[in-house]
């Protein structure tokens, strides 16, 4: 699943079909924070991002997931550039980035970002979300 | 125009997938370049969006002075119009019988038979579905020359034998500037098999154009993608701009020192006609629509292969600024000839005429644009035979 700061972004693959669903935006998230909100506990809520890398920089607007749309299982979150909403920014050395939430396949597999029909590429991964018995966690990858 | 028009009547109705806002492919940017043309042309339209998710409630909505409206296909039956344009690729089986009963002319953006064998991909479904509906309406349109011969071998005469080319055209946009240098290698559409995304990265690598780098504007990253970036080890000199449009897509324009079409299958090659009307020089195989588009006026590969592709960039890269700025300013010039928007809708308008007059109706068209020209041609041809008048006058006894 990809979804965007306007909670509305689907891709479309080379036949036309949606990738996903979109989540809508209910609050922010700051990486070196807790990850549930307190006040809305469903909500994945993340802060903008900005990362540079090989001189372009990829930002990612404020958004949150509600974690109660999709399937109870453990995912990686991926800090993704979008390849799918339109840009208008002239700016060519700056990129939108989206959220990919990657399920994991069997025991060491974990969905990529890059496979159709999402087809966004990974800059990074953020951490794992843990959405299972109605309860949600998450592990940033390096602690923070 | 319609005289006396109402809300729900229209010259033509225009049936499609994508508009220039939101678009996932070149349909989007034809759809808004013939909505220019036509309006151009007085002809009133109607651009109807399908969407199966739908609205409960279909509603109207004005981009510019053309009207759009997002709705499903059952809602048709609200609008008249002498003709339906057809511009659709995703399946709709109620439209199928729409085309039987009302006339009808589809445009074949691109061949779904030839898109699966190209991108080597299952599009049966689709491909079925495209073969129905050129069975099911008036005329069939193909957007070059060349789609008309793959359509022939397609055998898709046995289907439908009423066929018409129609080239896409371009209205007058972005700035034209040339000569450009030769270090920024550019890429724009779909990234997928058959446009050979690859070949303008791993030219980089290649004798010659170390001091290159090359920007991908598109849609579609892959593993593929991603593993070529790391295996060539590209990172740094390869820009991945994500989807780009208006003013993005400007910026990239005017990034770009060339641009790459190495693709295998192009039916017209929109971006290439973009390119020309921008001064950029376009390096591509010497076949399909791309020779229509482009005449004389691009450095051509020998074929689709990695290497002819290499060495038309080489031609490229080695050309002076003189010849680069000589082959722009010929591209402008065939570009404006050709391929405007205007040539475009003066092109269906026609159609148009031919099947509303073959079910009975008319369809009215004032081109105002061509009317200074008319009269420029008047005066030539008045001036000319006033010339003759004298030289009879003189000769007379």
């Amino acid at each position: 699943m990809i979804v965007d700061a306007d909670g509305t972004n689907v891709g479309y693959g080379e036949s036309g079909s949606a990738p996903g669903s979109g989540s809508r935006i209910t609050g922010y998230f700051f990486p070196s924070d807790h990850l549930v909100d307190r006040s809305a506990p469903c909500v994945f809520a993340i802060a903008p991002l900005r990362l540079t890398r090989d001189g372009q920089t990829y930002l990612l607007r404020p958004l949150g997931i509600d974690l109660r749309r999709i399937e109870p299982d453990v995912y990686q979150v991926h800090l993704v550039q979008d390849f799918w909403t339109d840009d208008e920014n002239t700016d060519l050395n700056e990129c939108l980035a989206g959220i990919f939430l990657g399920r994991r396949r069997g025991t060491a597999e974990w969905e990529a970002p890059e496979r159709w029909p999402v087809e966004c590429r990974s800059l990074t991964i953020l951490g794992i979300v843990d959405v299972r018995d109605g309860r949600f966690a998450f592990t940033p990858r390096h602690g923070g | 125009m319609r005289s006396g028009a109402n809300a729900h009547e229209f010259d033509v109705i225009h049936v499609t997938n994508e508009l220039a806002s939101g678009k996932t492919g070149g349909v989007g940017t034809v759809a808004d370049n013939l909505a220019s043309g036509l309006s151009k042309l007085g002809l009133r339209a109607l651009w109807f969006l399908v969407s199966d998710e739908g609205k409960p409630k279909s509603h109207h909505r004005l981009m510019g002075d053309v009207v759009v409206m997002t709705g499903r296909l059952e809602e048709l039956h609200c609008y008249s119009a002498p003709v339906l344009h057809i511009h659709c690729y995703e399946p709709h089986e109620a439209l199928l019988e729409i085309c039987r009963e009302r006339p009808s002319v589809y445009t074949i953006h691109s061949l779904l038979l030839w898109e699966a064998r190209s991108n080597d991909i299952d599009l049966t479904p689709s491909v079925r579905w495209q073969e129905q509906l050129i069975g099911a309406v008036d005329r069939v349109v193909v957007i070059s020359e060349a789609e008309c011969d793959a359509y022939a071998r397609l055998g898709y005469l046995n289907i439908n034998r009423k066929i018409s080319v129609v080239h896409n055209g371009l209205r007058s946009s972005g700035t034209f500037r040339s000569p450009r240098d030769a270090g920024t290698i550019g890429f724009c559409g779909r990234l997928v098999p058959r446009k050979r995304p690859e070949y303008p990265q791993i030219i980089l690598n290649e004798p010659g154009f170390a001091d290159c780098c090359a920007l991908i504007a598109g849609r579609g990253f892959s593993p593929y993608a991603r593993d070529l970036l790391v295996r060539e080890n590209l990172e740094g000199r390869v820009r991945y701009l994500g989807w780009c449009t208006g003013s993005r897509l400007e910026a990239f324009f005017d990034s770009i020192d060339v641009l790459a079409v190495p693709s295998t299958y192009e039916p017209f090659g929109l971006v290439a006609l973009e390119a020309m009307a921008r001064g950029i020089p376009v390096v591509c195989p010497g076949s399909g629509g791309l020779v229509e588009a482009l005449g004389d006026h691009a450095f051509y590969c020998g074929s689709t292969s990695f290497e002819d592709f290499r060495s038309a960039m080489t031609r490229w890269i080695e050309s002076s600024r003189r010849e680069r700025d000589a082959m722009a300013q010929a591209a402008l010039r065939r570009y404006q000839e050709r391929f405007t928007d205007l040539h475009m809708a003066r092109g269906y308008a026609n159609l148009y005429a031919q099947i509303a007059a073959a079910h009975g109706a008319s369809l009215d068209i004032v081109d105002k644009t061509a009317e200074p020209e008319i009269g420029e041609a008047v005066v030539r041809g008045l001036k000319t035979a006033v010339g003759r008048a004298d030289l009879d006058g003189n000769r007379s006894p």
